[in-house]
């Protein structure tokens, strides 16, 4: 065995990966058990998912003696107009946007066939009909072309956060010509995004295409990171698929729909990640130049983000340093090597601390100490097993259920089935790598990183630990998942028989895109399952009446109050300019004597507004008449046709409410 | 590393050395020369006030994301792709530095590193504006790309990157076979309907803003503080904002009615105050603002002001000239309804 490896004989005696594998299946049977205290999908979805990743492997091994299946694979001819297919679907696929003027089924269902076209090439092309820069490109355009179709289609901005960044941040800066108009907030310290989305206002003229044709260009184009890194670890034909799953994952559609500094700071960890990949593979200290570059870009551009590069790059330097010390400093990789991972880490952990020092939070004190007594907080007094609060949408009541119908127990499963197979091939895939000849450090990497987050995303929900904001962690997450997931379907295309290749390439190429495409978080603008999710985008006219009502129920600075549905309430706060709340409403209608902002999408879509019950919880606004809160007594001094501005009234019925 | 022996389909993403050895010199620093060029031209471009927004769009993108990063990538990686390196340990197969596409990647989130540092930097030196922006970043690009140059220049020729010999390499020979055929009508069609849903944005939703407003103190006209206590006979001035967002001229109807409204709520008699006419055309916001003279008294009237867009409304309730009207009587849908609750008093 040769000098490298010395590391892996620590951890890979013969059968080790067999027995973690039998391991996990056990664990996966008792984890099963947790259902039966909450009705989190994601205790079926993740021991499930894990559970038969252990058994492909396990599967899979006992075939590693044999020999090697025939591949299955598609007519070349098949595969020659698959491409042209992809691109018809596309141009389709904008002149639907552009007739329906919003995402609807079919426009999902041609998504999904789009993916599972160009994920059926990389999967099934025969070797010699494969082309590696057609299907990359293809992975590529249809990354921007599902995300540029929406982002221009819908009206103002998707999500809640963007519309503070946007017209208030960045737009800020640009009329005020410095970083004087975000000195009050956290990205003082953290300017990157702001600074891109300014420099594309003035060129562009708007800041909504500023930013959209800068930071949100970048994002679906940084899957070409995915491909670079997972290219160094396995054979092409896997890199373009850890792309294509990669590109088509809801969360990364998330982010580029959603364009604020979490997205830049995909971005830039993704440039991380492939520079560290590189390092390790090629020991070219310029990579650790760039890997230094992107990690400290990170920490200018977003907290959240920062947090999850110290990860990557604690697993990276972690690695080194444990392959070294066990292997008594043998393992072959050179000093400047292990010097420039463990350098960047702690280089940009010291610079981290420095700038969360100097980065004004809402409090006094400077945002590090805020974080930190929140967090310890958090982990002292609320933290608690199950403790799922935030967690799961079964919290919903005042007729939720049957308002989404029979089939409302089955969405999750289809939303999140996408995250299984992604799981399940990656559980393969962190399995295969253990025992395969990819670089100790680089594997250790990988999956200490990769597990990591696992554990912050979903270990920690477990336990109500939230304020690391775990749901921002997840798209970076599945960066090394894709790559992993690769590699897993790389080793059974190599150890498993022809049967079971098919059956999972199948279903990786078929449900994959499918169900990710039409997830919650990929579908921010118009939810697919419209009975379960609000839509996070706005109307003309709903967007206009915060405008309308701005310029004449003045916002104080934010004093004034306007209460609305959840997530109208947003945009009043972040565009109005008001202090929004949800609406508490009792089984007679609402109490409060502030303004309320009543629009029609109340009386059709799951919007919510707050109960006064005890506990207090939330009900859909659909399952309250429409005059339950805006109601006839109040003064009504705005409409447009779909929003009106309800008003207390000092005279009549109503008076005082 | 994986053995590649399924799925590799890689093998011609890497140039041959005996081809980079007979490029001439041209061809190994014309992707250079182009960035520079193109970044001058760009520049200009986003300089002229009177650039038309297509162009706009089409160079400045490339400008901001592209030519930065990709320069001083360039300056970094002066190599070719697939120049060995020096192998460790049981690495003995030859380790590439960054492919063109890692190449590419790096290039576009360097570009966004170099525009923010320039933006942060002209904040502090100068002022965030557009030609010092474009100026700094062309700045930028040029030395980049002059670094780069030396940089290239210095190595062996045969491991100098060369991308667009490369890519010349690449197409030479490509024939025009169905497949390529079909993808490149297949690319044409992608682009011209980009093209055309891009250049003919939809029309926008149809709708009318009704606002009722009254005086502050400071004279402006905001949507509280309305007066609430009214002298029967005595009139108030209110008005009202209508702002035509149909994407057409439109003629409003309005009718003022004053309600009588019993404690169930049910309406028991309504007397119409004032009607008019207002002519908006589309982006157009029109203000009107007329004394509110009701005459019924009592602590629970309702004013209500509806607005019927002409050609909707096929006719007001109540028959010319008829002040009282029946509540029953009351049976067409107003577009649009505001309302305001006042209390009327004898003098």
């Amino acid at each position: 065995m040769s000098q490298q490896n010395a590391f892996r004989q620590w951890f890979v005696v013969d059968g080790l990966d067999v027995a973690i594998a039998r391991l996990g299946v056990v664990a996966c049977l008792l984890l099963l058990g947790l259902r039966l205290l909450t009705s989190q999908v994601l205790l079926v979805i993740i021991p499930v998912a894990t559970g038969i990743g252990c058994l492909l492997y396990l599967a899979s091994h006992r075939r590693r003696q044999g020999v090697v299946s025939e591949y299955p694979t598609l007519p070349p001819r098949t595969i020659r107009y698959l491409p042209a297919g992809v691109l018809v679907g596309l141009a389709g696929l904008v002149v639907l946007l552009r007739v329906t003027g919003t995402r609807t089924l079919p426009i999902y269902l041609l998504t999904g066939a789009i993916g599972s076209a160009i994920l059926g090439q990389a999967l099934f092309a025969p070797d010699d009909e494969l082309a590696p820069g057609v299907v990359l490109a293809q992975v590529i355009v249809a990354a921007v072309v599902i995300r540029f179709s929406v982002l221009f289609a819908t009206p103002g901005f998707i999500g809640v956060d963007v519309w503070t960044h946007v017209p208030d941040f960045v737009a800020g800066i640009v009329e005020a010509g410095s970083l004087s108009a975000i000195a009050e907030s956290k990205y003082i310290m953290a300017p990157f995004y702001h600074a891109i989305g300014a420099a594309g206002t003035l060129v562009f003229g708007s800041a909504r295409a500023g930013t959209y044709l800068t930071v949100g260009l970048l994002v679906p184009l940084s899957a070409l990171f995915v491909y670079s890194a997972a290219s160094l670890v396995v054979p092409v034909r896997w890199a373009l698929v850890a792309t294509a799953l990669y590109a088509f994952a809801d969360q990364f559609i998330r982010w580029g729909l959603h364009v604020i500094p979490t997205s830049l700071g995909v971005v830039f960890f993704l440039g991380a990640l492939y520079a560290l990949t590189a390092l390790l593979v090629t020991d070219d200290v310029r990579a650790g130049v760039l890997l230094a570059v992107f990690s400290l870009a990170t920490v200018f551009t977003h907290q959240v983000s920062t947090a999850i590069v110290l990860v990557l790059l604690g697993a990276g330097a972690g690695s080194v340093l444990v392959a070294r010390l066990l292997s008594g400093g043998t393992n072959g990789m050179p000093t400047r090597t292990a010097a420039a991972v463990v350098g960047t880490f702690l280089v940009t952990l010291v610079t981290t601390i420095v700038s969360w020092l100097y980065t004004p939070w809402y409090a006094e004190d400077p945002f590090l100490w805020e974080i930190l007594n929140t967090l310890t907080g958090t982990v002292l007094v609320d933290a608690g097993f199950l403790n799922l609060a935030g967690g799961g949408s079964a919290a919903q009541v005042g007729g939720a259920a049957e308002a989404a119908g029979p089939l409302a127990g089955f969405i999750p499963y289809v939303e999140w089935f996408g995250f299984a197979v992604l799981l399940g091939a990656a559980i393969v895939g962190g399995l295969a790598m253990v025992r395969s000849d990819v670089s100790a450090d680089l594997t250790f990497s990988y999956l200490a990183s990769a597990a990591a987050m696992f554990v912050i995303v979903f270990g920690f929900s477990l336990f109500g630990v939230r304020t690391i904001m775990p749901g921002r962690w997840v798209a970076f997450m599945y960066a090394p998942f894709a790559i992993v997931a690769a590699v897993g379907l790389y080793h059974l295309s190599q150890h498993a028989s022809r049967r079971v290749i098919l059956a999972v390439f199948v279903v990786v190429a078929l449900g994959y895109p499918a169900t990710m495409v039409v997830a919650e978080k990929a579908t921010l603008d118009s939810p697919a399952f419209d009975d379960e999710h609000p839509r996070f985008s706005y109307t003309e006219s709903e967007i206009a009446a915060v405008e309308s009502i701005a310029a004449v129920y003045p916002p104080d600075a934010g004093e004034t109050r306007i209460d609305s549905d959840h997530p109208y309430h947003t945009l009043l706060e972040r565009y109005g300019g008001y202090r929004g709340d949800p609406v508490a409403v009792t089984e007679s209608g609402s109490d409060s004597s502030e303004p309320f902002v009543f629009r029609e999408y109340q009386t059709s879509g799951p919007t919510t507004f707050e109960d006064t019950a005890d506990p207090p919880n939330t009900v859909q606004s659909r399952t309250l008449a429409a005059d339950h809160v805006c109601r006839a007594e109040r003064n009504h001094v705005y409409t447009n046709g779909d929003v009106r501005l309800c008003t207390a009234a000092t005279a009549g019925p109503g008076a005082g409410t | 590393m994986y053995s590649r022996d399924r799925g590799t389909g890689g093998g011609h993403m890497i140039p041959s050395r005996r081809a980079s050895a007979s490029r001439s010199d041209l061809g190994r620093t014309a992707d250079l020369v182009l960035t520079a060029l193109l970044a001058v031209g760009a520049a200009g471009v986003l300089l002229y006030s009177g650039t038309p927004r297509p162009l706009t769009w089409i160079v400045g993108v490339p400008f901001l994301i592209a030519f930065p990063g990709y320069a001083v990538v360039s300056a970094v990686f002066p190599d070719r792709p697939g120049a060995e390196r020096a192998a460790r340990g049981a690495r003995t197969e030859p380790v590439p530095t960054p492919g063109w596409v890692g190449r590419l990647a790096l290039s576009l989130a360097t570009s966004g590193v170099v525009v923010a540092l320039v933006v942060v930097a002209l904040s502090r030196a100068a002022a965030i504006r557009l030609v010092p922006v474009v100026v700094a970043v062309l700045a930028v690009t040029l030395v980049a790309v002059a670094v780069a140059l030396a940089r290239r220049r210095s190595l062996d020729p045969a491991s100098q990157a060369a991308p667009i010999a490369t890519l010349a390499e690449r197409f030479e020979g490509s024939g025009t076979e169905r497949p390529t055929a079909a993808l490149l009508v297949a690319a044409l069609l992608l682009v011209g309907t980009v093209a055309v849903v891009g250049g003919a944005p939809p029309q926008g939703q149809q709708f009318t803003e009704s606002t009722l407003l009254t005086e502050d103190a400071n004279g402006d006209l905001v949507a509280d503080g309305y007066p609430t206590e009214f002298v029967a006979g005595e009139g108030h001035p209110l008005t009202l904002a209508i702002e035509n967002n149909e994407h057409r001229s439109v003629t409003y109807e309005v009718v003022v009615l004053a309600q009588e409204v019993s404690a169930d709520g049910s309406v028991t008699a309504q007397r119409r105050l004032d009607d008019f006419e207002v002519t908006a055309a589309h982006g157009e916001r029109r203000l009107v603002e007329r004394d509110v003279a009701p005459t019924t008294t009592g602590d629970s009237v309702r004013l209500r002001f509806r607005i019927y867009k002409r050609g909707a409304t096929g006719g007001t309730e109540d028959g010319e000239g008829a002040d009282s009207i029946a509540p029953e009587e009351n049976s067409d849908v107003p577009d649009q309804t505001l309302q305001l609750w006042i209390e009327v008093v004898d003098e």
